[in-house]
C-alpha cells in the first residue's frame, strides 16, 4: 500500500493500464446507433497545452477497479476546451477515467516515486481519496440519448 | 556554565545605555509596533510559541532596541520558517511539523532590526483556510480523506527551512517541492518542479551545499524503503539524481556530508503499517540499532551500510573525513524520538510532557566496517558549524533554570572539539531559545556571530539575538525586541 504523506494518490499502475485499454478499444468506438441507446457527449477543460486526452470508459465496479475499459476514445487538445463522444452505450451507470497526455507519449507520465506529473481526470468530478475514488464516487447515470458530463483536468 | 541571565544582562545593558539615542528607538517603534500588535489577538491563540502567527502577515516594523547595536559587518537579513498556524474551529492541529510556513526576515544594519513575516502561500494552506479546519493531511495531521489531494505539494506545508538560490527564497518541507518565495516582499511565486520528470518529487529541508555552491539533497518516499538522490547547480539546476535503496522504511530528517560521501543516518524509528498519518505508523525499534547508509559521491552505486547501536536524531552537526578513510559526523542523539505523535501533538496545545532528549554526540564510521556513537552529557539541538567543518558545534541548549514550556531550549552552547571547551551563555527560564545561525566575521580569521530568536514568555515578545562565537558565554552583543509573539521557528538561513 502506497504512504498518505507521499501521496501517490491516484493508484497510478491502475491508470497505466488504461492507457493501452485506451489506445485498443478507441477503434471500436462507433457503436450501437439503434434507438435507446445511450450517447454520452463529453467536455474536456485542460490548459490546452496540446497532446491529446486518453478516455477509458467503465461499465462497472469490477472493470473499474481492474482497470478493464469496454471503451476508449481520444481527443487532440488544441484549445483548452475540447469535446470528445461516446455513442451507442446501453443505459446505465459508467465511470470515466481520462488523462491529459501533454507530452503525445500515450502514458499517463509519472514521477520515479509513481506520482502522476500529467492531468486526470474522473467522472462526477470525483477526486482522489489516499488513492483513485470508489465507483461510487466516479459512477454517471445515462438514460436513453443524450448526456453530457465535463472532465477538468487539474495536476 | 555562566552564571549570568539575559534577564540580569538586558537589565545591565538597557541601564547602561538608557540614553536619547536608546529612548528614541523605541519611540520611533511605537506606531508601526502598535499596528503590527494589532493584527494579533490581545491574547494569543494558543500558549507562547505556538500561537497563531498574523494570518495576513505583517508588513515590516522596526524591533524595540533592548541593549547594544549590530557589530560592524553584520549587515544582512535573517530569515526564518517554521510552523505558524495551530488552530482552526478550535481544532488544534494534529502535529507540530503540519503548520503552515510562516515566514519571517528580521533585517539587521547597523541602524537597527526590523521585522517582516509572511505565510508561504501553498494550496494546503488555502485549503485549511477555506474549510476553517485542518482537512489537509501531514506528517501527524490525520486530515479529511476527501481532501482530494492529487499529489504530494497539494499537501505541502512549507515550512520546515529555507534555502538561497541565487536570488530567491526557497522554503522547503520533507515530501515535496520547494516552494519559492520573493525574499524582498515574502511573497509566494509557486511551487517549483526542478525537472518536468520530477514534478512533486520530496526535496527535503536540510540540503547540504558544496564549497562551489553545489546542491545536494535527499527526498524520502515516506513509509517505504526508497530516497531519491539530488545534485543542483549552483543556480538550482538538475545535474545529477539517483534512486536510492535503503534497507528499513526509516524517518530521516537531517543527514551529513564530507568531502566524497553522503551519509543518510537511519534511526530504528520505521514505518508500519499503512494507516494516516504518517507519525502514527511509526514504530521505535531500538532492537534494531542505528544504521547509516555512505553513499559515494563520484559514484552513487557505490554504497555502504554500517550498524550502530540505537539512537534518534533530527539534526546532523559538521563531518568530517579523514585521509584514511574515517568519517566523523556530530549529531543530536537521543534515546528515543523527541517529537512522536503524541509528543507532537500535545506540544503544540501546551501540554507538559517528559520528552526525550537529544544531547550532542559523535558518530565515527571506520572503513574496516567498525562504527560508534559517543554521546556527551549536554543537551543540545539545532546544530550549527563554523563553515561546515567539524572543528565546533554550536546548539541550543538547556539551561540551568528550565522555562515554563515543553520546548526545553533556553541557552546557547558552544563546543570546541579540538580544545575539549565548552561555552554556554544560559538565558534563563523566560527565554525560549530557537536556532542561531553561525554568520562569520570577514574581518577575523576565526569567528563570528551567532545570530537567532527567541520568545520571551514573560513580555510575550519575540526577540532577535546577536551573540560573538567566541564570547558567547559574554552574552548577547545586541538584542531587539518585537510588538508581538511568533511562534517558534524551526530553521532559517542568513543573506549577507
Amino acid at each position: 500500500m502506497g504512504s498518505e504523506f507521499s501521496l501517490k494518490t491516484v493508484g497510478v499502475a491502475a491508470l497505466f493500464t488504461m492507457t493501452a485499454c485506451a489506445a485498443a478499444v478507441s477503434s471500436a468506438a462507433g457503436g450501437d446507433k439503434t434507438a435507446g441507446a445511450a450517447h454520452l457527449a463529453l467536455t474536456l477543460k485542460t490548459d490546452g497545452s496540446g497532446g491529446a486526452v486518453m478516455i477509458a470508459l467503465f461499465a462497472d465496479a469490477e472493470s473499474y477497479a481492474s482497470g478493464t475499459p469496454i471503451r476508449g476514445a481520444q481527443a487532440p487538445v488544441a484549445s483548452a476546451l475540447e469535446t470528445a463522444r461516446i455513442e451507442g452505450l446501453a443505459p446505465g451507470y459508467y465511470a470515466i477515467r481520462a488523462f491529459h497526455d501533454r507530452n503525445g507519449d500515450g502514458e499517463l507520465n509519472a514521477n520515479p516515486f509513481g506520482a502522476p506529473i500529467e492531468p486526470f481526470a474522473f467522472s462526477n468530478d470525483a477526486k482522489p481519496s489516499f488513492g483513485p475514488p470508489d465507483w461510487e464516487a466516479v459512477r454517471i447515470q445515462l438514460a436513453p440519448g443524450d448526456n453530457v458530463e465535463t472532465l477538468t483536468f487539474e495536476g | 556554565m555562566s552564571k549570568s541571565s539575559l534577564q540580569a544582562f538586558t537589565r545591565r545593558r538597557a541601564l547602561q545605555t538608557a540614553g536619547a539615542a536608546a529612548l528614541g528607538g523605541v519611540i520611533a517603534g511605537v506606531g508601526p509596533a502598535a499596528r503590527a500588535a494589532s493584527q494579533i489577538a490581545k491574547q494569543p491563540s494558543g500558549p507562547l510559541g505556538f500561537n497563531n502567527g498574523p494570518a495576513a502577515g505583517m508588513d515590516e516594523v522596526p524591533l524595540k532596541r533592548l541593549y547594544g547595536k549590530a557589530p560592524a559587518g553584520l549587515n544582512g537579513v535573517l530569515y526564518r520558517n517554521g510552523p505558524g498556524h495551530f488552530t482552526r474551529g478550535g481544532t488544534a492541529l494534529g502535529h507540530w511539523f503540519d503548520g503552515d510556513g510562516l515566514i519571517r526576515a528580521f533585517r539587521i544594519n547597523e541602524d537597527g532590526a526590523r521585522l517582516s513575516a509572511r505565510f508561504v502561500d501553498t494550496p494546503k494552506r488555502r485549503r485549511d483556510e477555506r474549510a476553517g479546519a485542518f482537512v489537509t493531511t501531514g506528517f501527524g495531521t490525520a486530515g479529511d480523506p476527501d481532501a482530494g489531494l492529487r499529489h504530494a505539494d497539494d499537501a505541502n506545508a512549507a515550512n520546515t527551512s529555507l534555502l538561497m538560490v541565487q536570488d530567491r527564497l526557497w522554503a522547503l518541507w520533507e515530501a515535496g517541492s520547494p516552494f519559492v518565495v520573493d525574499p524582498d516582499n515574502l511573497e509566494t511565486e509557486g511551487a517549483k518542479t526542478l525537472r518536468a520528470d520530477l514534478a512533486h518529487m520530496p526535496f527535503s529541508a536540510h540540503p547540504k551545499i558544496e564549497p562551489d555552491g553545489r546542491i545536494w539533497n535527499f527526498g524520502l518516499s515516506f513509509g517505504e524503503t526508497r530516497a531519491f538522490l539530488w545534485r543542483l547547480s549552483p543556480n538550482g539546476a538538475v545535474e545529477a539524481t539517483a534512486l536510492l535503496n535503503l534497507p528499513r522504511a526509516a524517518y530521516v530528517h537531517d543527514w551529513a556530508m564530507t568531502r566524497t560521501k553522503l551519509i543518510l543516518p537511519l534511526a530504528p524509528w520505521i514505518a508500519e503499517g499503512d494507516l494516516p498519518p504518517y507519525v502514527a505508523r511509526l514504530r521505535w525499534r531500538p532492537e534494531k540499532g542505528m544504521k547509516a547508509l555512505v553513499i559515494d559521491k563520484d559514484d552513487f552505486g557505490n554504497r555502504r551500510i554500517y550498524d550502530l547501536p540505537a539512537g534518534f536524531l533530527f539534526h546532523t552537526g559538521g563531518a568530517s573525513e579523514d585521509p584514511d578513510g574515517v568519517i566523523r559526523f556530530d549529531a543530536c542523539v537521543a534515546d528515543a524520538p523527541t517529537l512522536d505523535a503524541v509528543d507532537g501533538a500535545r506540544i503544540v496545545r501546551g501540554e507538559s510532557m517528559v520528552r526525550p532528549e537529544p544531547v550532542a554526540a559523535t558518530i565515527t564510521l571506520r572503513p574496516n566496517g567498525d562504527a560508534s556513537l559517543v554521546k556527551t552529557p549536554f543537551t543540545a539541538e539545532f546544530p550549527q558549524t563554523a563553515g561546515g567543518g567539524r572543528d565546533r558545534l554550536f546548539a541550543a541548549t538547556q539551561g540551568a533554570s528550565a522555562p515554563q514550556s515543553s520546548y526545553r531550549f533556553n541557552a546557547l552552547m558552544a563546543i570546541d572539539w579540538r580544545r575539549d571547551d565548552r561555552a554556554v551563555f544560559d538565558c534563563g527560564s523566560d527565554i525560549l531559545i530557537e536556532e542561531h545561525l553561525f554568520v562569520s566575521d570577514p574581518a577575523r580569521r576565526i569567528g563570528g556571530w551567532l545570530v537567532g530568536t527567541g520568545v520571551n514568555l514573560k513580555e510575550a515578545a519575540t526577540e532577535l539575538y546577536v551573540f560573538d562565537s567566541e564570547q558567547l558565554e559574554d552574552g548577547p552583543l545586541a538584542a531587539w525586541r518585537a510588538p508581538l509573539p511568533l511562534p517558534l521557528g524551526f530553521h532559517g538561513v542568513w543573506r549577507a
